[in-house]
């Protein structure tokens, strides 16, 4: 069931535990209908082109990520080039906190996508999240298009969960509490583990 | 004719000042070469958003404030404007970031008011949070004595105490600071160490930026430097908000005056 606007506006008045938090809202029109509307935030990773060799996601803790991307921070007001096929990581200008039984969708607005622009892969936001959110930014198109912070990039759409379930933040997640966007953090998954077992094994060849 | 030492401190000096402003450049040719130098190497580096935030915040008069990250606190005021430097380590807190205001302030009676009047009482805990030396000619006493004198020891833990009580005093006995009252945190308070934004329940950032700063004092050292974070955050949400109506207002007056 998705939540509407009544239902939103409800919530982030409970007690701070239970509440949804979406702040700052800077218009009163940025929840509407059933939706959220959320803004590109001024901080950036860019990716370089690292001449020190490919990510490699088993070794990634080890590795310095410096050799392969750049913080940026863009004040409102100025603006980034996105280059076609370049990707950069923003972050929405929100902190959220999602209550423990909804969940959201992160959608990228249409008009946006139609310059070419694709804004989130990571499109669902658990339960219990608490933090800004990591975009994933990317150019499809040919043409160079700028990115202003400040504007709105997507929209959050919340679901009721049903049945019981465990919140991100007791669920081992990665990603609780950020206020500027996060590099991957591929390479603290338990199941590299398992692989690298698995290849230094010889009874597997 | 210019030694190759002269030579080659001048192409440094060039290279370092391209890309700076010109009203920066301007204070620097003012300076001596040692001065420059020292100051030039602090400006090529950026400054934190956080910094950045704080003095669009703190901001007051016409005169250019040129800041930059550096190892230490520093300040020289020019008849061009006041260059400040403040320890990089530092610059991701606002409540240590405020500390700019009353670094600018020094002890002119004036400027110290009026830092006072954006800043309340959080400008004495500004200056234990941002580990100001007792080099720099800041009102020390004037500020504790006149804090004591409003409020006691309410809110005061013995660090901050030993800090204020360990200045060296250097001032004529004058006015005590009106310092308002105190600001109402504990919502605030509340919220960082739940470890979100300081919010209010519409969504929109803190009304005021005083008592943000002022709750960050009081959150723990375990989490104080990740809710400097979230601190910050609310402080950023409430410049933009304001900014944003300002914006919004002046281009619905356009639109009237064009129809």
């Amino acid at each position: 069931m998705v939540i509407g606007e009544q239902g939103l506006r409800e919530r982030m008045q409970r007690p701070l535990e239970q509440r949804l938090i979406v702040t700052p809202l800077l218009s009163p029109g940025q929840i509407a209908g059933g939706s959220v509307d959320v803004r590109l935030g001024t901080e950036f990773i860019l990716m370089k082109r690292s001449a020190k060799g490919p990510i490699d996601p088993i070794n990634m803790g080890t590795e310095s990520s410096q050799d392969y991307q750049e913080r940026v921070h863009v004040d409102v007001g100025d603006k980034m080039i996105l280059h076609p096929n370049q990707l950069v990581l923003g972050v929405t200008l929100e902190f959220i906190q999602v209550p423990e039984d909804l969940m959201a969708y992160v959608i990228g607005r249409s008009s946006w996508g139609r310059l070419g622009l694709m804004v989130a892969t990571a499109v669902m936001v658990s339960p219990g999240y608490r933090g800004s959110l990591t975009l994933e930014l990317a150019n499809l198109a040919d043409t160079p298009v700028y990115l202003y912070p400040g504007t709105r990039v997507a929209q959050l759409v919340f679901h009721q969960v049903e049945g019981t379930h465990v919140a991100y933040a007791n669920n081992g997640g990665k990603y609780t509490g950020p206020v500027g966007p996060e590099f991957s953090k591929l390479s603290l998954d338990q199941d590299w583990q398992a692989i690298k077992f698995i290849g230094r094994d010889p009874g597997n060849r | 004719m210019d030694s190759w030492h002269e030579i080659a401190w001048q192409k440094w000096q060039d290279e370092m000042a391209r890309g700076l402003p010109e009203d920066l450049c301007r204070v620097l040719n003012g300076l001596t070469r040692p001065q420059q130098m020292l100051w030039l190497e602090r400006f090529i580096r950026p400054v934190s958003p956080c910094a950045k935030v704080m003095i669009q915040y703190l901001k007051i008069g016409e005169a250019n404030w040129f800041v930059a990250p550096a190892l230490e606190w520093d300040r020289l005021e020019t008849p061009l404007g006041v260059l400040i430097a403040y320890p990089a380590p530092l610059g991701e807190d606002p409540l240590a970031m405020a500390a700019i205001g009353l670094v600018w302030a020094g002890n002119v009676r004036v400027r110290l008011d009026a830092m006072v009047q954006k800043l309340g009482t959080t400008a004495l805990f500004a200056c234990y949070e941002a580990e100001l030396p007792y080099t720099l000619d800041v009102p020390y006493t004037l500020l504790w004595e006149s804090y004591i004198h409003n409020f006691e020891l309410e809110g005061i833990s013995p660090s901050v105490q030993q800090f204020f009580t360990q200045a060296p005093e250097r001032r004529a006995p004058e006015a005590p600071i009106d310092w308002g009252p105190k600001p109402s945190y504990h919502v605030y308070l509340d919220e960082l160490n739940y470890g979100v934004v300081p919010h209010e329940t519409s969504g929109e950032s803190p009304g005021s930026i005083p008592p943000v700063l002022q709750a960050l004092h009081y959150v723990a050292p375990p989490l104080r430097r990740a809710a400097a974070l979230l601190a910050f955050k609310a402080i950023e949400g409430r410049i933009l908000s304001d900014q944003w109506r300002k914006a919004a207002l002046k281009t619905r007056q356009n639109e009237v005056n064009s129809w």
